[in-house]
């Protein structure tokens, strides 16, 4: 590889190549076999390097959980599939009578319906299948429109077993399906002045249009109100609850968050040292099997868009990984990605809340975003916020300087350069704040030390916090870090 | 009987549980050393489970895990590249990459070596020279990019970068002498 082809690979690999280099560096490669196939042995082996470098324990663990989880979401949706094609379209694929038509034998012809025919009275037989039956729960506050195998309905309550699922018509244009193993109580709607379902345990999914009273979920200490939407509830193992269109409010306590389509919100799993209660929402993993059950029951779920895969920035680019985050004291946080990068939103007005990125494994740093004010009550702080292997966490938020440079503009960018001294004190080196508009109205500090005497260690991750306002934070990065 | 049932069920998944443990990280690094792309080797590598365990009763328990898992691997790679011409504009680096790729998968049958190579790999980091393993953790470790490596190194970009390109083509021949069995 001769000099000019090091430095043109170099770009490529480290993604800084200019399209006119590009063009160049495609002809050398379409010319010399032997710069190619180096070419290709640098691109593998920097990805190799890349993987290397950044694989630990944890990341492992998370790796080895999503492909358990993608296993088991496709076992259960497999074998659930498997018995409503049985019990409820017991009529051959497709594909099974396209494969009898290319074999040119006629005889199949005639045994296709009669065994389709024998397969229906047996498996209606057997499994007592109800498709035109009707049942209703309660005094008629919602109708069995479909069920398969035995669904017990007692007053308003609604359970399923094992090998059972149903769907329900409850009120006008409103379709609930409830899952195998899945208990219900459904509360009147005609007399009552709203329509509330109970999910003791289980999953539904709710399919209903804008309402004209209160329509609420409930499962446990936590109430979802729908505002016409398509959306499923699964509480196993915790409450996990996927938008796929419209709206709806998720209530947990007294903190409430608007939680659109294509988002869902999982159990804290992140909050591991504070189990505080908080709302954290997340871009819709977009696993097709997420409603193959409800299909499975030939529940049409028209007009579902199509999600977007969530990207973790992984470029190489960003020293903050914002797919692994805490979030301690609570507050409504959303971490999305946008086209512009990554956006973070604190949503509610709290006394103090703070998220913070990726493992502890910084000594130095710069911290810099912009943020804006939603909502306050009292005077706002944003400031970065700091967490140390031990666990230990910190926060310099600025107050008065940030009132200084929201007179000028929305947006204000906040910049913190920190050192952990050799005595494991927090040191910020220097800070400056500036409206976004106006950088010449800054607000420089310098020195600024850490106040707490709890455990600290050498290393820390960055984040960022608020105090008594909801803010938006854009363009989060860390450089200059060691 | 209930009892055993369930345990069996219970044993079976702890069993794939383990399984999964161990051949992940390296079945993912052997897709995301061929895709260059994350979420695309976290897909393929549910693919590869998924299927392994479709077909897990037509496997001989006396035979090694590893070449099976990575030919599914190797299957999914190339059903995946198919599907991907579409997406990329046929004049270009990145068509140019696939092609090639494609090509040389085909021809390789010594895909199963890659787990022998990625240990080679470490060995051969171990013996790099301070300054060069310092480069390589500023740039894969703590994902700086080149101009701020540079800046901290007080030295150019350009100069960074070339320099990682060096020790990359280092590295590529030390793995290739210990996988031959040579001294590096």
């Amino acid at each position: 590889m001769n000099t000019r082809a090091t430095q043109l690979t170099a770009a490529y690999v480290d993604n800084t190549i200019s399209v006119e280099e590009r063009t160049e560096l495609l002809d050398l490669l379409r010319s010399d076999r032997n710069l190619a196939t180096e070419f290709l042995g640098q691109l593998v082996l920097h990805r190799e390097l890349a993987f290397i470098f950044q694989e630990d324990e944890a990341s492992e663990r998370r790796a080895t959980d999503r492909i358990l989880y993608f296993l088991e979401a496709n076992r259960t949706a497999k074998e659930f599939m498997g018995k409503v094609k049985q019990r409820i379209h017991p009529r051959p694929l497709v594909s099974d009578r396209q494969k009898a038509i290319r074999s040119g034998k006629a005889f199949r012809w005639m045994v296709i319906p009669l065994a389709a025919a024998a397969a229906v009275a047996v498996v209606f037989w057997l499994f007592n299948i109800s498709v035109q039956r009707v049942e209703y729960v309660g005094d008629r506050i919602a109708r069995v429109e479909r069920k398969i195998g035995r669904v017990d309905v007692s007053g308003n309550r609604v359970s399923t077993g094992s090998d059972s699922a149903c769907v329900l018509e409850y009120g006008a244009d409103t379709f609930v399906v409830l899952d195998q193993r899945s208990k219900a109580r459904l509360h009147g709607y005609q007399q009552a002045a709203s329509k509330v379902i109970e999910l003791a345990e289980g999953r539904i999914y709710v399919d209903a249009a804008r309402q004209t009273k209160p329509f609420l979920v409930k499962s446990g200490d936590t109430s979802v109100e729908v505002l016409g939407t398509k959306l499923q509830i699964t509480n196993r193992n915790g409450l996990y609850v996927d938008v796929f269109d419209g709206k709806v409010r998720y209530m947990l306590g007294d903190m409430n968050a608007y939680v659109g389509g294509c988002k869902s919100i999982a159990p804290t799993s992140y909050v591991v040292e504070d189990p505080a209660p908080c709302i954290t929402v997340k871009t819709l993993d977009p696993d097709k099997q997420l409603l193959s059950w409800v299909a499975g029951l030939g529940v049409e779920i028209p007009n579902i868009p199509v999600l977007a895969r969530q990207r973790t920035p992984r470029t190489g680019r960003s020293l903050i990984d914002f797919g692994n985050y805490k979030i301690f004291w609570g507050g409504v946080w959303k971490v999305e990605h946008t086209e512009a990068g990554t956006v973070i939103r604190q949503e509610v007005v709290c006394e103090e809340a703070a998220i913070l990125f990726g493992k502890p494994k910084w000594r130095q740093g710069t911290v810099e975003f912009k943020c804006r004010v939603l909502k306050t009550s009292g005077d706002p702080g944003i400031g970065a916020w700091f967490q140390y292997s031990s666990g230990t966490r910190e926060g310099f938020a600025a107050t008065r300087s940030l009132a200084q440079a929201l007179k000028h503009d929305n947006w204000v960018a906040m910049r913190y350069n920190f050192e952990i001294t050799t005595q494991k004190k927090l040191v910020i080196r220097s800070w400056s704040i500036w409206p976004v508009n106006k950088p010449d109205e800054i607000v420089i500090g310098r020195n600024m030390m850490s106040r707490q005497e709890t455990k600290r260690t050498r290393i820390c991750c960055v984040g960022v916090g608020t105090a008594n306002c909801a803010a938006e934070i854009s363009d989060f990065r860390l450089t200059e870090a060691k | 009987m209930e009892t055993s049932v369930a345990d069996g069920e219970c044993d079976q998944s702890k069993r794939v549980e383990a399984l999964v443990y161990k051949y992940q990280a390296r079945i993912r690094a052997f897709l995301f050393s061929r895709t260059g792309d994350a979420d695309v080797a976290d897909d393929l590598a549910q693919e590869v489970f998924l299927v392994f365990l479709k077909r897990i009763d037509k496997f001989d328990a006396s035979q090694p895990v590893w070449p099976w898992l990575v030919g599914i691997a190797r299957n999914k790679l190339r059903e995946h590249w198919r599907s991907r011409p579409r997406e990329i504009p046929t004049d270009s680096i990145e068509a140019f990459i696939q092609e090639a790729q494609i090509t040389s998968e085909e021809a390789d049958n010594m895909v199963e070596a890659h787990e022998q190579r990625l240990n080679a790999l470490r060995v051969c980091i171990a013996k790099l020279a301070p300054a060069s393993r310092k480069l390589l953790q500023m740039t894969y470790e703590q994902r700086m990019r080149s101009e701020d490596v540079a800046i901290a190194l007080r030295r150019k970009a350009g100069a960074i970068r070339v320099a990682l390109c060096r020790v990359r083509s280092w590295l590529a021949g030390c793995i290739q002498k210990c996988q031959e069995g040579l001294p590096a």
